[in-house]
């Protein structure tokens, strides 16, 4: 005869450990990101740290629910972007020049960061799920996570800068959007 | 199972794989009966299919993660149990061919003069009935009784095999 409390104690184990693998798969993707951020930026140690951040929340994330693994993969895709640009702003220094106030590459990161940010507003408000400010605020956290393993290399003034950018470029967009629908 | 349990079983098949953890006992509680009954009709012995129903329960329930929720969830469950079902054939046919290997081994190492009278016997009796055999399926069984390793090709195989077939279904006639 089976035990059957035993047994939905067991499978009730299993189904978390699952959910915990499954989220995990999304470290394919962050390590890669961090390794890449730690060979083109000087700023090492603290893009281990934010690199070992992201992972916790993503696969946190993952392993709550579904719709915190699409944000977790939503963030990813969407935080790279700001990543790649403030990636290749320390990758060209020399095309930046330095004595000036507002140079071509921060602005560019700033555009990064504020394109990204509009976007992770408008995939939250697709979704059309009753959640949609938890969904934006979980994009916006692995977004803002993934911008700064690329940004920290300019510096924390620059990194907050960028990030600060992409949230005024969500709550613009989510306000208006809001309304509307 | 009717249409609508099918469903509802799905539904909740969805909602714990999306991570609403309190669709877990209503869940449990609808599918282990579904897998039960698939492995007991798959197996005879019953405590092999619950085994096998409680295998395949853990797997599909540490698999619900990547549960794809457009697939029919019953299919899916039932998929792993088949799978399940299909170890548990082949670890029993290995266990056969062990346990075949070593009354072999006895039979050969530590045989009393009864035993081994007893095997003489059978080994005589077999032969009698290869003996009835076509030629060519004697000379497909020759290795056996010479204890020489089986011709490895194809073609030799095929008419082992059918050879086989022969001597068992004449061993059928001759001693039921």
């Amino acid at each position: 005869m089976v035990d059957l409390e035993a047994l939905a104690k067991r499978a009730r184990r299993a189904a978390e450990w699952g959910r915990l693998r499954s989220a995990s798969r999304v470290a394919s993707a962050v390590i890669p990101l961090t390794l890449l951020s730690t060979l083109v930026s000087p700023n090492r140690g603290a893009i281990a740290g934010v690199g070992l951040l992201l992972l916790a929340v993503t696969v946190v994330l993952g392993w709550r629910n579904a719709e915190g693994a699409g944000a977790a993969r939503s963030g990813l895709k969407l935080g790279s972007i700001p990543m790649a640009v403030g990636l290749f702003t320390i990758a060209v220094e020399g095309w930046c020049d330095p004595d000036r106030t507002i140079t071509l590459c921060g602005v560019g990161c700033l555009s990064a960061g504020v394109f990204a940010g509009v976007a992770t507003a408008w995939y939250a408000i697709r979704t059309q799920a009753p959640g949609r400010l938890r969904i934006w605020a979980q994009i916006g956290i692995v977004a803002s996570f993934t911008a700064a393993l690329g940004c920290i290399g300019l510096g924390l003034g620059s990194a907050l800068a960028v990030l600060g950018a992409m949230a005024a470029g969500a709550a613009i967009a989510w306000l208006p959007a809001r309304a509307r629908t | 199972m009717d249409a609508e349990r099918r469903r509802q079983l799905q539904a909740w098949m969805v909602r714990f794989a999306d991570g609403d953890r309190a669709a877990f006992q209503p869940l449990f509680d609808a599918l282990w009966p579904v897998l039960l009954a698939f492995t007991s009709r798959s197996l005879e012995r019953s405590a092999d299919a619950e085994d096998t129903a409680q295998q395949a329960m853990l797997k599909v329930f540490s698999r619900i993660a990547d549960f794809d929720r457009a697939r029919d969830g019953v299919g899916w469950a039932l998929g792993i149990a088949g799978y399940e079902v299909m170890t548990v054939r082949k670890q029993r046919a290995r266990r056969r061919e062990a346990g075949a290997a070593a009354l072999e081994g006895v039979a050969q190492g530590g045989a009393s003069a009864e035993e081994s009278a007893m095997a003489d016997e059978l080994r005589r009796t077999v032969l009698e009935i290869v003996g009835e055999l076509p030629q060519r399926d004697r000379a497909a069984l020759a290795y056996a009784f010479a204890d020489e390793q089986p011709p490895a090709d194809e073609t030799s195989r095929k008419r082992r095999f059918r050879a086989i077939e022969r001597l068992r279904a004449a061993w059928r006639r001759a001693h039921g």
